[in-house]
């Protein structure tokens, strides 16, 4: 079978996504066609060497609705050969982009792929979609739905992370997302937003690291989720599926959580004949990856699972991989994916996550697996595995190997 | 059935059912008043048509008795859409008849009948505010199934219409209105001018806002931003409220959910198809079974003894002005009697009233109550220095402290005072009637009156007879209890009587449950999944340890046998905590740790003593233990002749300890697994938990006769 490769990553830093955040001026189409445009500059690529795009895009409504991939492909001035195509696999939505244009590619169906995502979560809010899980009685009732926030609790509470464990977790994102950007780690990668008519940059840094954030500023933040839990009977719905659970404590605010923001991310990926074709060197192989669900309600457990599925896919053991990222989406999450898994602290989010950085929904899987390249790139080191917890108990996780 | 009279162009149709006080729908209701639609609509003249009530009230809602036979072996839910349809059906076709119908409510119009106001054109009721308008089937795990799921929203939105249908609540003429369920109020004797206006002037359309082109649901349809939200939060409420044993509120919100994008024949054809499921659902026939015809029975004083005259109690002494006496005196000084309140000195007494007419105060602030009923009640209420206040009580409640010596001395006291003819009655929880009797000259007149805890919100009262107790005082009695607009259950004499037995026998295995090595958190919550208000633990701290080390105590002198050996284990965990003064909510200390300005928590110590040990249960396992604690000491209350009633042991339950409303009560519950699959089971968990399951060998031979508590259904 075809092998698929990584030949270059590009994203745009990562917006507060409010009214105030740098990137609210800019549509998702210019986000998008941004990190289009940006991926053939500097691959001198010929875009009717590509077959497809493929986007994650979370909230695919209003102006981030009708297929965005095609539109920004359109918009970035690309062949009009070049087809697109948005999925939705809630957070994990960037990653599994990949994944799918890896598989296409390892299928023949395809030589070049763009993959990536892109997410204006300041001008397409979070759950503007709508849906049928929270609202459709009948389904809300028979998968036990409760908000990520609480099932995020929830995991503190059978795992016993203590608002002092996910608040020293945060602190840790906000320092070595400082310290990566001090170092400049993530400038190859990073291509700044410029506003559309004069070209001035709009944002060229992520915009909401805070690096002298302390223990002592997240002591003072209210939990987001336990007026609700207890309030609205979502706490009560978790102990119906977890009784043993007496009650749910609730640790995660909005400094221990990843956060809201704009951000468009694309990866260009294609068998070996598309590479030398173009005259392009892969920097890394898609080893393996995959896609699980598990318990819907606690729900974001999800990542060990599809991380050791992966690595039996690969022939590997976790202690094989010299880098993890884990979508930092509840400090919870890496907290309970490293005791899983069983490992050093020192291998995993090495240089922050979305709790410092955000998390543009559609495009953050796509997003962590440049950096993990870069960083296998800047430290000499061989394999990384990307994962997220997905809404509704599912995950994903994709390993890759630098060449 | 139905009056036609024709004046002026406009059609009045007055319901008036024969040998009914209610207007109910039945299928004879509907085949009338279709032949009255047939007639009046081949006037060329007709202008429009009022439907009115020849009663005091409009309409109560459909003949739960018709309903039967929705039930009957063979019958399809298929079977129930097509005969329970015709309601639908015909409301369907007044809403749809060409001409303007106008329905107007002289007073109550509840369940199918406010579906019937809801499918005439325009909506006008009486001013009255004791007439109440509601959808109430859901209190009887029902659905309102002619239409009321779908025209409630299309008339007042999916936000305000989820609320009033999935908790049923009854509201006033105005509330109603205010709502958007009702156009006009007027006072009674206008209704029908009223309606005869509306018609003339030209403000009754003939078709209804959902079958004009471009109709659109107030506040939009389901994904709308405001109807999303209340999806969102009913979802979550109702399904944390009911831990997924009740269908009917789920059904409801399917009914309103799917049923609000689509055309409204096809929301009314959704709607049926729930409600045949809901009606052939066990909970349903639970629910009508205890708390329709049970209540209806026992409230009517079905089982009060024949011959003796109707009596009402004018005046009453309360033995004892304490937080029960007290409770007592409230409720009765409310529904008109004059109460003399007696304790150990004039000031304790006069402490028992000033607490009642403080929570009187406190009701009228909250505008729960006028000012001129709480004068007339405070005007009844006095407080006593000496048993003479006794001499012309009808009926005198003792409320003392549960010992048996202080009860003699008081009912003797007492006695000496009261008419020869009055009766008197003991509130005890636990202690025999029989041997509370001893003491008194005149045992005839005596009898238990046991009333629960805060008595004005508990519905009912369970009343003991003694072996010497006279059918007169058991009569007068419950002539009392209806005059205070309680509900009696009658029970037989024996130590604990009932309710005090079975809810004992749930907080205990909760004990036992800890014993075992079950976490507390898992016994807790499972005590909630099985449909309990609240965990064994918390029950306990609520009730009190001193309580319950008072009532253990004194069982473990009747329960000798190995059973009572193997009941009484957790009786260590009692005593400890009752030494240690750990005595529940009241001490801020018990199962639970109370601190202040926070939630409880389960207290340190307990998980200290009982940190759970091993592979912890299935929690449907420890469901299963607490439920056959209950239904294994309601076996034994019956096998020693405390109940005999079914109905009234179901109904008692449910209002007494909130033995789950899903199941119907005990007796319904252990029909429901078979009496014989019940014995079958208790003996696997008399070997694997211990001898306190054994079932009663008056069950065995009962079941070995194929025996039943109620009979089914149809």
């Amino acid at each position: 079978m075809t092998l698929a490769y990584v030949y270059d990553h590009v994203r745009t830093p990562r917006g507060r996504g409010r009214p105030d955040g740098a990137l609210h001026e800019a549509t998702p189409v210019h986000l998008g066609a941004t990190v289009l445009e940006a991926l053939r500059d500097r691959n001198g690529l010929d875009t009717t060497l590509v077959d497809d795009v493929i986007f994650g895009v979370v909230a695919p409504v209003a102006e981030q609705g009708q297929c965005l991939p095609r539109l920004a492909a359109l918009r970035a001035g690309y062949a009009e050969q070049t087809a697109g195509v948005q999925i939705n696999r809630f957070c994990g939505s960037g990653l599994e982009a990949c994944n799918m244009a890896a598989g296409k590619i390892a299928a023949g169906g395809g030589d070049f792929i763009i993959a990536g995502g892109c997410e204006s979560m300041s001008r397409v809010a979070m759950f503007s979609d709508g849906g049928a899980w929270s609202v459709n009685p009948d389904l809300a009732f028979y998968v036990n739905f409760i908000p990520q926030g609480v099932s995020a609790d929830l995991m503190a509470t059978l795992f016993n992370y203590s608002r002092a464990d996910v608040d020293s977790y945060a602190v840790r994102s906000h320092r070595l997302a400082a310290q990566a950007w001090a170092e400049n780690r993530f400038g190859r990668s990073v291509v700044p937003v410029r506003d559309d008519v004069l070209g001035d940059v709009l944002l060229a840094k992520d915009e909401t690291i805070r690096p002298g954030c302390s223990l002592e500023d997240l002591a003072g933040l209210k939990a987001s989720f336990g007026e609700l839990g207890r309030k609205a009977g979502f706490d009560a719905l978790a102990q119906h599926r977890y009784p043993e659970v007496e009650s749910i404590q609730h640790v995660h605010h909005a400094g221990n959580s990843s956060g809201i923001v704009d951000g468009a991310c694309a990866v260009l990926i294609g068998s070996e004949a598309a590479g030398k074709a173009a005259g392009l060197k892969p920097r890394a192989r898609i080893r393996a990856f995959a896609e699980i669900g598990s318990e819907p309600t606690i729900m974001l457990t999800g990542p060990s699972y599809a991380a050791e599925k992966a690595l039996k896919r690969a022939g590997m053991k976790a202690s094989d991989i010299d880098l993890y990222e884990i979508n930092e989406a509840f400090a919870a999450v890496p907290l309970r994916f490293m005791d899983v898994l069983g490992l050093d602290p020192d291998k995993v989010n090495v240089n922050g996550g979305a709790i410092a950085m955000g998390h543009p929904l559609g495009a953050t899987g796509a997003m962590i697996l440049g950096i993990a390249l870069d960083e296998l790139e800047r430290t000499g080191k061989s394999t990384a595995l990307m994962t997220l917890c997905i809404g509704a108990g599912m995950g994903v996780a994709t390993i890759i190997e630098r060449i | 059935m139905i009056k036609t009279e024709l004046a002026g162009g406009i059609a009045r149709l007055t319901i008036d059912m024969p040998g009914r006080t209610m207007n109910v729908l039945t299928q004879e209701f509907v085949a009338a008043m279709s032949a009255c639609f047939d007639a009046v609509l081949k006037d060329p003249e007709l202008k429009g048509i009022i439907i009115a009530s020849g009663k005091p009230a409009f309409m109560a809602g459909a003949d739960l008795g018709q309903m039967a036979g929705f039930v009957k072996p063979g019958v399809t839910p298929q079977m129930v859409v097509q005969q329970a349809g015709i309601y639908s059906a015909l409301f369907r076709r007044i809403e749809t008849c060409g001409k303007p119908v106008v329905v107007v409510a002289n007073g109550t119009a509840l369940g199918g009948g406010l579906e019937l106001m809801l499918c005439g054109h325009y909506r006008i009721a009486t001013d009255d505010p004791k007439a109440q308008f509601g959808l109430p089937e859901v209190k009887l795990g029902l659905l309102p199934g002619a239409g009321g799921t779908q025209r409630v929203p299309r008339l007042i939105g999916i936000a305000a219409a989820i609320p009033m249908i999935t908790q049923g609540n009854p509201m006033n003429a105005q509330a109603a209105m205010k709502l958007g369920l009702i156009n006009e109020v007027v006072p009674t004797s206008e209704l029908i001018a009223a309606a005869e206006r509306a018609i003339v002037e030209g403000r009754v359309k003939s078709v209804a806002p959902w079958d004009v082109k471009g109709y659109k649901l107030p506040g939009g349809d389901a994904h709308s931003a405001v109807a999303a939200d209340a999806f969102g939060a009913a979802n979550a409420s109702i399904h944390a409220a009911t831990s997924g044993n009740y269908p009917a509120p789920l059904a409801i919100l399917r009914c309103i959910y799917e049923g609000a994008r689509l055309p409204i024949n096809k929301g009314l054809r959704i709607e049926l198809k729930h409600f045949a499921t809901l009606m052939q659902d066990s909970v349903a026939q639970n629910m009508i079974r205890t708390l329709f015809f049970a209540k209806q029975s026992a409230d009517k004083l079905a089982r009060r003894p024949e011959g003796v005259p109707k009596s009402s109690v004018k005046k009453l002494g309360i033995l004892g002005s304490g937080f029960m006496g007290a409770g007592i005196a409230q409720v009765s000084a409310l529904n008109g009697i004059d109460v003399v309140l007696l304790d150990r000195d004039l000031a304790t007494a006069q402490k028992g009233r000033d607490g009642i007419v403080s929570a009187f105060d406190t009701d009228v602030q909250k505008g729960r109550m006028k000012p001129e009923l709480r004068d007339a009640a405070v005007a009844r209420l006095v407080a006593a220095e000496g048993y003479a206040a006794f001499k012309d009580c009808d009926l005198v409640i003792e409320a003392v402290i549960e010992d048996v010596g202080i009860k003699a001395t008081v009912t003797k006291a007492a006695e000496a005072a009261m008419g020869k003819d009055a009766i008197y009655a003991s509130n005890t929880s636990a202690l025999p009637i029989n041997d509370l009797a001893a003491a008194s000259a005149r045992p005839q007149n005596f009898i238990g009156l046991h009333f629960f805890s805060p008595v004005a919100k508990m519905a009912v009262v369970e009343v003991i007879v003694g072996r010497d107790t006279a059918p007169a005082t058991l009569a007068r009695a419950l002539d009392y209890i209806r005059q205070i607009r309680k509900t009696p259950i009658i029970v037989n004499d024996g130590y604990g009587f009932y309710t005090s037995r079975c809810v004992d026998a749930y907080i205990r295995e909760g004990m036992r449950l800890l014993v075992d090595g079950v976490t507390p958190a898992l016994i807790e919550n499972a005590g909630v999944a099985l449909g309990m208000p609240v965990g064994p633990l918390s029950l306990g701290d609520e009730v009190g340890v001193d309580v319950l080390h008072h009532i253990t105590h004194f069982f473990r002198t009747r329960e000798k046998s190995v059973w009572g050996d193997d009941k009484h284990v957790p009786d260590r965990i009692i005593d400890g905590m009752a030494s240690a003064k750990r005595l529940g909510r009241k001490t801020a200390a018990g199962f639970y740790s109370y601190p202040a300005g926070a939630p409880k928590h389960l207290a340190p110590e307990l998980s200290a003593e009982f940190p759970g040990k091993g592979i912890q249960p299935e929690v449907a396992a420890v469901k299963e233990r607490l439920l056959y604690a209950q239904l294994v000491e309601a076996a034994r209350c019956w096998a020693d002749g405390v109940i005999t009633d079914a109905g009234e042991a179901d109904l008692g339950a449910v209002l007494a300890w909130a033995f789950p409303a899903y199941l119907g009560g005990p007796m319904a519950a252990i029909d429901a697994i078979g009496a014989a699959q019940f014995i079958a089971r208790c003996d696997q968990l008399k070997v694997s938990l211990g001898a306190r399951f054994e079932a009663p060998e008056k069950l065995r031979d009962f079941a070995a006769r194929g025996g039943r508590f109620h009979t089914p259904q149809g």
